[in-house]
């Protein structure tokens, strides 16, 4: 997890409760996702505290009636009186029905979600021992017991679309001589990468003819002053410059920079996911680039879209407005799923997913050929393209292979060599390690438009 | 509404300060087993009785600490299965060593006592929670019928003629307990079942 704020979250949260502890099944182990068995046993069968009972009064009884001690009846007295009392005609909960409660079920990364799981039965009932069995992405960090209510509240730790866990829950009958265990599914949840922390937007050589927040190079309405001109007929009487008006003796009338919106889409490297320079997941990161980017292109409300490229092609047809972020989170969940072989074509891309002149942000880790032949594809189609590279980490070398560090200097010349053949194709590449903001890598772009192939 | 007790809100305690609220548990553990040898009948010299006291200490010390973890098989191996019932273990042993032997009368107290008062603290510390006044009424009747046995059990019944007027009154007195034990053990749906628990019920 390379994301400060789960990392941040898992620092600060509180040390675990026993009820916790013991709801997770392992007391001294840290907290970590667990299996659900295989299979629940079915119907009722006897509590550790009946087979302890019996097993004392067994061991004292059997012993006093061979050797004649009738002393030792007084050790079975106590355990006999305890089953009789605890023995009651009738006291089981029967017809149990768990009702699950789960009001949000999507989240951002380090964000909350609760559920509530409450068991219906008839009869009557002694106790409720609850084991939770959360999913592979989300953490349980809280539980409480009112009655036969349960209380769950987990953590996403990790994006994707995962199960939000399992409760076993173990219903005792009144005198908790017997128990009967109730699987209970929670469900899945929806967890939104955390977009990484950007808020720089650069913009591509030709904008398209829309209006919006970007200064082109083009005059126009603007509020960006990009010089004066003499006037002609028609122009307008309060753009007059009257400094230059009265130093040149003819009437001057300012310009102005048309402000345009843009199209960005994210072309997302989904072929592989390797450990990175700080061992996390590189498609972590790029996930969180991606999500980053997009949120900063849409709070300048430019229109964003996403292909990701992976064992599936999909795509999102560049749009705009708040409600377009979360699309674009949703549609890169399943890129975990099947991360199979299948060679890029970007031509099965619709045009409206690429539009021409949009710029087009490469989130890879540069790793797989497959990807790198995509961005070949995309500089000849012309779009103005960055490719920001989350560094993976560098292969560790064999210490008895004298050949090694030849190797690994080899491979680090092959890695600038591709970044140097990316920028000569016009495709700038900037290196984004997870530390630090987005704004920090991107920043080299706003020296001047991206131009890609077409200056 | 709901009959099941709820969880109550347990102070956080990890690492040594559980182990530290867990002591007076493992002492007891300890001193149940090493009373079980029946200590009172040991040399006053270094004996096998000694080591096997000691033997008999330490494990009663790790088999005291009462289990947190809920019952789950987490594997078939005798080790394992032996930590996950090592408090069942401990009471059984204890009370069969015991059974196995005659010791002086403080000491057939004694074991009795710590036998008891092991069972319903480690109730309250690896069951679920249940009501309180119920685990309280249900343990003084354990003490009373362990008490009740324990006498009948000492009581010199060929001394004479008023030895059968003893065993009379132990088996009476026997039989009144019982029967006291199956009149409180109402059924369930009974109106005097549980101040909190009104009968059958639906959620």
């Amino acid at each position: 997890m390379s994301s400060a704020a789960p990392s941040a979250a898992t620092d600060t949260a509180p040390p675990p409760t026993p009820a916790l502890r013991r709801a997770l099944g392992r007391a001294d182990a840290p907290l970590e996702p667990l299996e659900p068995p295989s299979a629940r046993p079915v119907g009722w069968r006897l509590s550790e505290r009946a087979y302890r009972l019996v097993l004392v009064a067994v061991c004292a009884l059997v012993p006093a009636l061979l050797l004649g001690r009738p002393w030792a009846f007084a050790l079975a007295a106590g355990p006999v009186v305890w089953l009789l009392l605890a023995a009651v005609p009738g006291a089981r909960p029967e017809n149990v029905t768990p009702l699950t409660s789960v009001p949000i079920r999507r989240c951002f990364e380090g964000e909350t979600m609760t559920a509530r799981v409450e068991l219906a039965y008839t009869g009557s009932a002694g106790g409720l021992d609850p084991a939770v069995y959360p999913g592979p992405g989300v953490e349980l960090v809280r539980i409480s017991q009112h009655g036969a209510v349960i209380d769950l509240e987990f953590t996403a730790r990790r994006w994707g679309r995962w199960s939000l866990g399992t409760v076993d829950a173990d219903l005792y009958d009144r005198g908790g001589l017997a128990r009967q265990t109730t699987r209970i599914d929670l469900g899945e949840c929806e967890v939104f990468p955390l977009p990484a922390d950007s808020a720089l937007t650069p913009i591509p050589t030709r904008l398209p003819n829309r209006l919006g927040e970007h200064t082109s190079r083009q005059h126009g309405q603007g509020l960006e002053f990009t010089g004066v001109r003499p006037y002609r007929h028609g122009d307008r009487q309060r753009r007059i410059h009257w400094s230059s008006t009265t130093r040149r003796g003819a009437i001057q009338i300012s310009e102005f920079a048309a402000e345009k919106a843009t199209d960005a889409v994210v072309l997302l490297d989904a072929f592989g996911d390797v450990a990175g320079v700080r061992g996390g997941s590189t498609l972590d990161d790029s996930v969180r680039v991606a999500a980053g980017i997009a949120k900063a292109y849409l709070r300048s409300h430019d229109r964003v879209g996403i292909v990701s490229l992976g064992g599936r092609l999909r795509w999102l047809t560049p749009g705009t407005g708040s409600t377009h972020l979360l699309r674009i989170v949703e549609s890169v969940l399943e890129v975990r799923r099947d991360l199979g072989y299948q060679v890029p074509d970007l031509d099965r891309v619709p045009p409206p997913a690429l539009p021409n002149g949009a710029l087009v942000y490469a989130v890879t880790p540069l790793a797989d050929d497959r990807f790198v032949d995509a961005l070949q594809d995309l500089a000849l189609r012309g779009n103005p393209a960055v490719v920001v590279e989350i560094p993976a980490g560098e292969p560790r070398p064999d210490p008895d292979d004298p050949g090694a560090p030849l190797a690994l200097r080899l491979w680090r010349l092959d890695r600038e060599a591709l970044r140097f053949s990316l920028t000569e194709r016009g495709m700038p590449v900037v290196a984004w390690d997870g530390e630090g903001t987005l704004d920090l890598a991107l920043a080299p772009l706003l020296r001047q438009p991206v131009h890609g192939r077409t200056k | 509404m709901s009959d099941v007790p709820a969880d109550p809100a347990t102070p956080v305690a990890p690492g040594l300060a559980a182990r530290f609220e867990a002591l007076p548990m493992c002492v007891l553990g300890a001193l149940l087993l090493v009373g079980s040898l029946d200590p009172a009948h040991w040399p006053g010299y270094l004996s096998p009785q000694w080591f096997s006291g000691a033997a008999a200490l330490g494990a009663g010390f790790w088999a005291g600490l009462p289990i947190v973890d809920r019952p789950v098989m987490v594997s078939y191996r005798l080790k394992h299965q032996m930590l996950r019932q090592r408090n069942t273990l401990l009471v059984a042993v204890s009370a069969l060593l015991a059974a196995l032997r005659e010791p002086p009368v403080w000491l057939m107290v004694v074991e009795v006592l710590l036998l008891l008062t092991y069972l319903t603290l480690i109730d309250t510390r690896s069951a679920p929670a249940r009501p309180v006044n119920r685990q309280v009424g249900q343990a003084a009747c354990a003490y009373a019928a362990s008490a009740l046995v324990l006498l009948s059990a000492l009581a010199p019944i060929t001394g004479g003629w008023w030895g059968r007027l003893v065993a009379a009154v132990a088996v009476l007195g026997t039989l009144g307990l019982l029967w006291a034990a199956l009149r409180l053990r109402h059924p369930a749906g009974h109106p005097h079942s549980s101040p909190a628990d009104p009968g059958t019920r639906r959620h």
